[in-house]
């Protein structure tokens, strides 16, 4: 009981600390190397700008049919597996979590720094001190969560560039925001203190269903037959089917009592959350209309797009229930009540974008630039590449989604159709204000 | 308490624990104020000794609430620093302050004191005693709940010896090397 409690607040308190940074995560050691720009019209385009479903890949090649990722860091992580033996003395979460959120595809060249200072409790009958010396800097001070928003399945036929069928989506979120008490507390090693509220804020949601869609991607204007440039749309709408959908938020803690230690009741759990939940699971669906607008414009050289999906997306479900969960002191369980039941709620899908440019200068330079937001966050990468021959040589830099700069360079060799490249990236996801730098591999098929 | 502790999931004390156990080769170190404890009743013990000889006089155990989630952990060293006055009202002998620490509350006294310091009393008067004992590698300090008790030991060579010791401080520091799971 007690190695499952600890072991589900090592999960959750430090899974979640530092998952934001996520979207730095390529496969493509090309694009690890321009600091996450994708010079190609490839998925991550597609997937944000209808408009691109039209743009034919730039006929200087460049995209690869398919790339491989060399798993040179599989290796490091079956040399190092000895170390997460949760019952050796040496056992530490923090490295456990850090390859949950950096999974180690690659080989990482340079690790963050863990904290490994000494902890300090000071206890008294009415004191209670955690100093966590250079591990406070582990306890979050904005909400820490993760969540993403996605379309599984796509499956339609398109004439003439419209396009119908229907996409299955699923949309998942989950944040913690620690209260002012129990922040302060482990960051700034604050006492404490009798009768108060040390609590976690929790607002989880989740969603899926399925979407008939009817869409459209072409050139409007400009360009020869033969040649890339012009002015494309796309355009969707999506009439939303919601299968299921689950929400909860409330907070979670405990409150102290009259002495911390000695007391007869030195503390009583604290719970109280709405949990929504839509009935009929399968035979009500919840019912909602958004869509999809982008365009992109291919000039020679010079090539932008902006893209944006489910705008407007807003999900009625007529069917749900409202249930309140408060932890009951007198029985020291907790209460489940139906607040309300049959009622209507609202649900919405994060609207994602992305705007990127491309800037081809001739002499084997490409620059290329763009801001992505997946619904939880933006990020911003500027990369360029350079060839000679069949060297590439790339550099570049990013903003992550939470804000930390991060930088990247890499080169590459091709032969004929096949590609090999290296791409070293610094990351900040791990459990670290540090960074790390990863360095990838990969061999692509042209 | 032990089981509200960590039955109800209190967040600070186990997200703290994880973060402990989280940072590698560092330390857990408990610093705890023993005195504030037995501050409730239990820092001082009376003697009436009315014959020559020797005899001990005790207080109820008193129980101290550290935290959990260190029951596997590996107890690296424990210093038990402990000040206490000694007030002395009549007779003369020696009075010996002896500190107990067990796991549970029936067998506080049952054991060896892990320290003691005492010294020479004559007539009325105040002596200030202290001392200082380290164990090594004692699990006893992986519970969560402790039992101390306070004993004074008094050998009286000119009874009637009446007085009490009054425990003054009594730090506990616990170092650990966290081990969750």
């Amino acid at each position: 009981m007690r190695s499952t409690l600890v072991g589900c607040w090592v999960v959750v308190l430090l899974v979640g600390a530092a998952e934001p940074a996520r979207a730095q995560f390529s496969f493509d050691a090309r694009r690890a190397g321009m600091g996450g720009v994708s010079l190609t019209r490839d998925g991550t385009l597609r997937r944000y700008n209808p408009a691109y479903r039209a743009v034919p890949d730039h006929r200087g090649g460049g995209r690869a049919k398919l790339t491989i990722p060399i798993p040179l860091g599989l290796l490091q992580a079956l040399k190092d597996s000895a170390a997460f033996d949760v019952h050796a003395s040496y056992f530490n979460a923090v490295e456990l979590v850090n390859k949950v959120l950096n999974p180690p595809l690659y080989l990482e060249v340079k690790k963050a720094p863990i904290p490994s200072n000494d902890v300090t409790f000071t206890v008294g009958r009415n004191a209670l001190v955690v100093d966590l010396g250079k591990a406070q800097q582990l306890v979050p001070t904005d909400e820490i969560g993760f969540g993403s928003s996605s379309r599984f399945l796509d499956l339609g036929i398109t004439i003439h560039g419209v396009h119908a069928g229907v996409l299955a989506f699923l949309q998942e979120d989950v944040g913690f925001t620690l209260g002012d008490t129990l922040r302060d507390f482990l960051r700034k090693a604050d006492s404490a203190r009798v009768r108060t509220l040390y609590f976690v804020n929790v607002d989880g949601k989740g969603q899926g269903g399925f979407a008939p869609t009817l869409s459209y991607a072409g050139r409007l204007a400009g360009g020869a037959p033969d040649s890339d440039d012009g002015f494309y749309v796309g355009g969707a709408l999506h009439y939303y089917f919601g299968v299921a959908y689950g929400r909860g938020t409330g907070t979670t803690g405990f409150r102290t009592g009259d002495t911390l230690f000695a007391g007869s009741n030195p503390i009583t759990p604290n719970v109280d959350a709405l949990v929504y939940t839509s009935n009929s699971i399968g035979k009500q669906f919840g019912h909602g209309v958004g869509g999809d607008i982008g365009f992109a414009y291919v000039a020679g050289p010079v090539e932008l797009g902006v893209g944006v999906n489910d705008l407007g997306a807003t999900l009625t479900w007529k069917d749900t229930q409202v249930r309140r969960l408060v932890y009951d002191t007198a029985t020291s369980s907790i209460k489940d009540s139906t607040v309300l039941n049959h009622v209507q709620s609202k649900t919405k899908l994060p609207a994602s974008y992305v705007a990127n440019v491309a800037y081809r200068m001739g002499q084997g330079i490409t620059l290329g630039a763009d801001i992505v937001d997946n619904g939880r966050g933006t990020a911003e990468h500027v990369g360029a590449e350079v060839r000679f021959g069949p060297l590439a040589v790339r550099g570049g830099v990013a903003r992550d989604t939470r804000k930390k700069v991060e930088f990247g360079t890499g080169a590459g060799l091709r032969f004929g159709p096949f590609g090999l490249d290296v791409g070293f990236w610094t990351h900040s996801n791990s459990l670290s204000n540090a960074r790390g730098v990863t360095m990838g591999t990969s061999l692509s098929i042209y | 308490m032990r089981a509200k502790w960590i039955g109800a999931g209190t967040v600070a004390l186990v997200a703290a624990a994880a973060l402990t156990a989280a940072c590698g080769e560092g330390r857990a170190i408990f610093d705890v104020d023993v005195y504030s404890f037995l501050k409730s009743g239990a820092d001082t013990v009376h003697y009436p000794i009315p014959i020559v000889g020797t005899a001990s006089d005790s207080n109820p155990p008193i129980k101290v609430g550290l935290l959990g989630g260190f029951g596997k952990s590996v107890v690296d060293t424990v210093t038990i620093t402990g000040g206490a006055n000694i007030v002395n009202t009549t007779g003369s002998g020696s009075v010996t302050f002896r500190l107990f620490i067990a796991a549970d509350s029936a067998g506080t006294y049952s054991g060896t004191p892990v320290l003691t310091a005492g010294g020479a009393v004559n007539g009325p008067g105040t002596t200030a005693i202290g001392g200082v004992a380290t164990l090594i590698g004692d699990s006893l300090f992986n519970n969560q709940t402790l039992w101390f008790g306070v004993q004074a030991r008094v050998t009286a060579t000119t009874p009637p010896v009446t007085g009490k010791v009054q425990v003054t401080a009594l730090r506990l520091r616990v170092v650990m090397k966290p081990k969750l799971f």
